[in-house]
């Protein structure tokens, strides 16, 4: 059942793409700028931080590095951590939100947090392509080890994918479980070095911080994609340990679970 | 714990997590197979112990009052939620319509919504897009598919659910009441392709609260009764048996209902003179019942208490449908009933007999007790919707409309010669032995001994005529209405479409319009059109009619 289970998501991808459509339109109907609002929200939201740690507490990844490139640093780390924070703030109640779709058709329900991840990650993309361009713009070109984009983006998504059918089961199975989706969200903004080079945190706090898998992402992501340096490989395996286990510890969760969610919504 | 808190997903042989069902090995003939199946929530046993069997091609209707479990069922059956106990073997595929228009979000068009609900149904958005028109012509909502669905009717919403149905495909089609939805017209259409799914050979299982539906589509039919099926048989026998119980549910209803409504004025109004004490309704055989079939007898037994004597009271009854208009009413007045004198304390009691040549539905009855011919000279008691009834299909044929009209067709012996034949020179008055009415086609009153008055701006006179050789004259005497405000009216005659004749009279006169001979030349049908746009309404006698010319006699000579 359960191999059935996974295989099936790859049999609906039309349902799913639909349904990815729809949330992802949903947010922005009806609003005067529309789909422009995917760009402008992130965008607003750089700005913020860029004014605060950029110019007034004068952070910097690199000594010689201009506020532009300062800025893309941030706003990639930004992208990241928005991809989770949406994970976590969606997830926990996307049962209930769809609960028509589990009480009245016969779709395979596991498919509903895939959803979210493929909303979460349109949202990311769309930043991503921000970035390179940007990249492009202040270097001229790309360094090879762009290339690392792709093995990160793999463990990023099985970590979004895991916690996405986790949360949507946890989140419907106990309700107070959306309740952290603020603070989780914020501890991961601070928590991923998102503002500031990894070689800054002390080493007390390094000692607990670098079991975090979303700082290795934003590390890793941020000096392949615009430091052009080499990957960390320590760190890549880490990431792969732990994207697999989320992965595979959210679905279980989240089939073990999956008849009483349907009685529950 | 974790055991304890969640059931472990039984191995079943219907896979909830997927459309596309395996046929069963063992028993591969049968579509849908349930063997003792209970569904527990908590200490609610909401299904107990189910069990049939249901062949291809065949269909099986679900009735219930509400919470019986015909959801569940449905549910379980689907495979979106899990037995307690007991299986379900499905094999084919298999759509569930458990709820109309899934996922329809009012934001969006009609035809994102298509696209959304059709790949929930497991229809490919290639199919979708090349059968667009088709859906579109089902649905029939024109441009509106282009439109938020927020903007709908919610007939309309219904409809372009339903237009789904014409794309899916499936082995077994499970469909919860939806069929009563949406107007006449549209859920016949929609019966009609359940029928040609049919007729296909594919397996249906449909929960409706309509008889009419459950009959006219099912096979078979069980009931369910607080979870358990108490009933398996023939959709007349089990529905039969469900009106029943429907009829004693609502006794019981009734009684609460009088206890509540003392406190009530909304729905029971008078003064008190008399009482309606209480009241039924019987078939011929004057046993109780609540359902009836079109054309069936319908008694109304009821009894009044008068607190005062009472000469002749009125005793009636009205019929209402769903929508609260009134279909039949009549009263002891109408009737020609004399009630006699009920003295103080006495009751009266009256069957009223009725046969109910009224189209399927649901419908109240009110009952009044008054004086006089209406209630609003001195109502005693009017007690408004006493009693809920429904009328379902008999096996005789189908109809649309409210009232079932007595209706026979036949093949016409031949071309009909609609009988308009003048001769020349036949002076056509309300004496003559030709009718006159045979000609006057529209726009004219009723005839009186000398006259017939036109009704509104234009009349038309028709006359199959043979051809002639020589130029005729039209003759018309006509009196034009006239009052103290209108001293004269004006009068137009058309002949083949132009105007051949204005003039305004004052007083009676005989009009003659010269017809030319190269307008005869073929036996043809003459419109004369007479137009008099002055035509009123006559204040001083109340007489509703749009006045303008009387007609006394034509001839063409």
């Amino acid at each position: 059942m359960t191999k059935a289970g996974i295989l099936e998501i790859f049999r609906q991808h039309e349902l799913i793409l639909e349904l990815t459509k729809r949330q992802l339109t949903l947010s922005h109907k009806g609003s005067v700028l529309g789909v422009v609002w995917i760009l402008l929200s992130p965008l607003t939201t750089l700005a913020i931080y860029l004014l605060v740690f950029g110019f007034i507490f004068g952070g910097k990844f690199m000594p010689d590095e201009s506020k532009f490139d300062y800025g893309l640093g941030i706003f990639l780390g930004l992208a990241i951590v928005h991809f989770l924070s949406e994970i976590f703030g969606t997830a926990p109640q996307v049962m209930f939100a769809h609960s028509n779709y589990l009480k009245r058709s016969t779709i395979p329900i596991q498919i509903i947090p895939v959803v979210t991840l493929l909303c979460a990650i349109f949202h990311l993309l769309v930043s991503t392509i921000f970035v390179i361009l940007g990249h492009i713009i202040s270097k001229g070109s790309l360094s090879p080890n762009t290339l690392w984009i792709f093995p990160l983006g793999m463990c990023l998504f099985s970590i979004g994918l895991g916690l996405s059918w986790l949360l949507a089961s946890l989140g419907t199975l106990f309700r107070d479980i959306s309740q952290f989706a603020g603070p989780l969200s914020l501890g991961t903004l601070f928590c991923s070095a998102v503002f500031y080079p990894i070689d800054q945190i002390p080493e007390s706090i390094w000692n607990i911080l670098k079991f975090n898998p979303i700082l290795h992402v934003v590390n890793e992501l941020r000096s392949t994609v615009l430091w052009n340096e080499p990957i960390d490989l320590g760190a890549l395996q880490y990431l792969i340990a732990v994207s697999g286990t989320t992965l595979i510890l959210g679905w279980f969760v989240f089939s073990f679970t999956k008849s009483k969610l349907i009685e529950i919504v | 714990m974790l055991d304890k808190l969640f059931n472990r997903p039984r191995k079943l042989a219907n896979k909830p997590d997927s459309v596309d069902i395996e046929p069963v090995e063992e028993n591969p003939r049968v579509p849908i197979s349930v063997r003792s199946l209970s569904r527990h929530f908590g200490d609610f046993k909401a299904l107990e112990n189910i069990s049939f069997d249901l062949a291809k091609g065949e269909s099986l209707g679900i009735v219930g009052l509400n919470g019986a479990g015909k959801s569940t069922l449905l549910q379980i059956i689907a495979g979106t939620l899990k037995p307690s106990s007991g299986e379900v073997l499905t094999s084919g595929r298999l759509v569930a319509m458990l709820e109309l228009g899934t996922g329809f979000n009012p934001e969006y068009t009609g035809l994102e919504n298509i696209y959304l609900n059709a790949s929930i149904l497991g229809i490919p958005r290639k199919t979708i897009k090349e059968k667009l028109p088709e859906i579109e012509a089902f649905a029939e909502i024109g441009d509106f598919i282009h439109k938020p669905v927020k903007t709908y009717s919610s007939g309309m919403s219904v409809r372009l659910a339903f237009s789904m149905l014409t794309q899916v495909n499936p082995d077994i089609m499970i469909i919860d009441e939806a069929l009563s939805v949406g107007d006449a017209y549209f859920s016949h259409k929609c019966m009609n392709l359940i029928r040609k799914f049919r007729e296909n050979g594919k397996t249906f299982l449909v929960v409706s609260h309509s008889p009419s539906a459950i009959k006219s589509l099912c096979d078979r039919a069980i009931l369910l009764e607080k979870g358990v099926m108490t009933k398996m048989g023939s959709p007349n026998d089990v529905l039969d048996y469900y009106n029943a119980i429907i009829a004693n549910k609502e006794e019981e209803f009734l009684k609460v209902e009088q206890a509540e409504s003392k406190g009530r004025t909304t729905t029971r109004s008078g003064n008190g003179k008399a009482r309606i004490q209480s009241f039924d309704l019987m078939d011929s055989m004057s046993q109780p019942r609540r359902v009836f079939e079109i054309g069936e007898y319908l008694k109304i037994y009821c009894s009044i208490k008068a607190n005062i004597e009472l000469e002749c009271p009125t005793l009636g009854f009205l019929i209402k449908d769903k929508l609260g208009n009134d279909v039949f009413g009549t009263n002891t007045h109408h009737l020609k009933f004399d009630s006699g004198t009920i003295r103080t304390g006495e009751l009266l009691n009256l069957v009223f007999e009725t046969q109910l040549y009224i189209g399927a539905g649901e419908y109240s009855v009110t009952l009044a007790a008054h004086e006089g011919d209406r209630h609003v000279i001195e109502n005693y008691d009017w007690y408004d919707g006493v009693v809920i009834f429904r009328v379902i299909p008999d096996s005789s044929s189908y109809f649309t409309g409210i009232a079932r009209l007595p209706a026979q067709v036949n093949f016409a012996p031949d071309d009909v010669k609609l009988r308009r034949h003048y001769s020349y020179g036949l002076r056509i008055d309300p004496q003559s032995e030709q009718p006159m009415s045979r000609y006057l086609v529209e726009g004219w009153s009723v005839i009186e001994v000398d006259r017939t008055w036109t009704d509104g701006e234009k009349a038309t006179i028709m006359l199959d005529i043979e051809p002639s050789k020589t130029d005729r004259t039209l003759r018309l005497d006509v009196t034009p209405y006239v009052d103290s405000s209108k001293p004269n009216q004006a009068i137009h005659i058309s002949l083949f479409g132009k105007t051949l004749f204005s003039v305004k009279i004052e007083k009676r006169s005989i009009l003659e319009i010269p017809i030319p001979k190269n307008r005869l030349e073929n036996q043809q049908l003459l419109h004369v059109v007479i137009n008099t746009p002055d035509a009123i309404v006559s204040k001083p006698i109340s007489d509703p009619r749009h006045l303008g010319i009387a007609l006394h006699f034509f001839e063409i000579i």
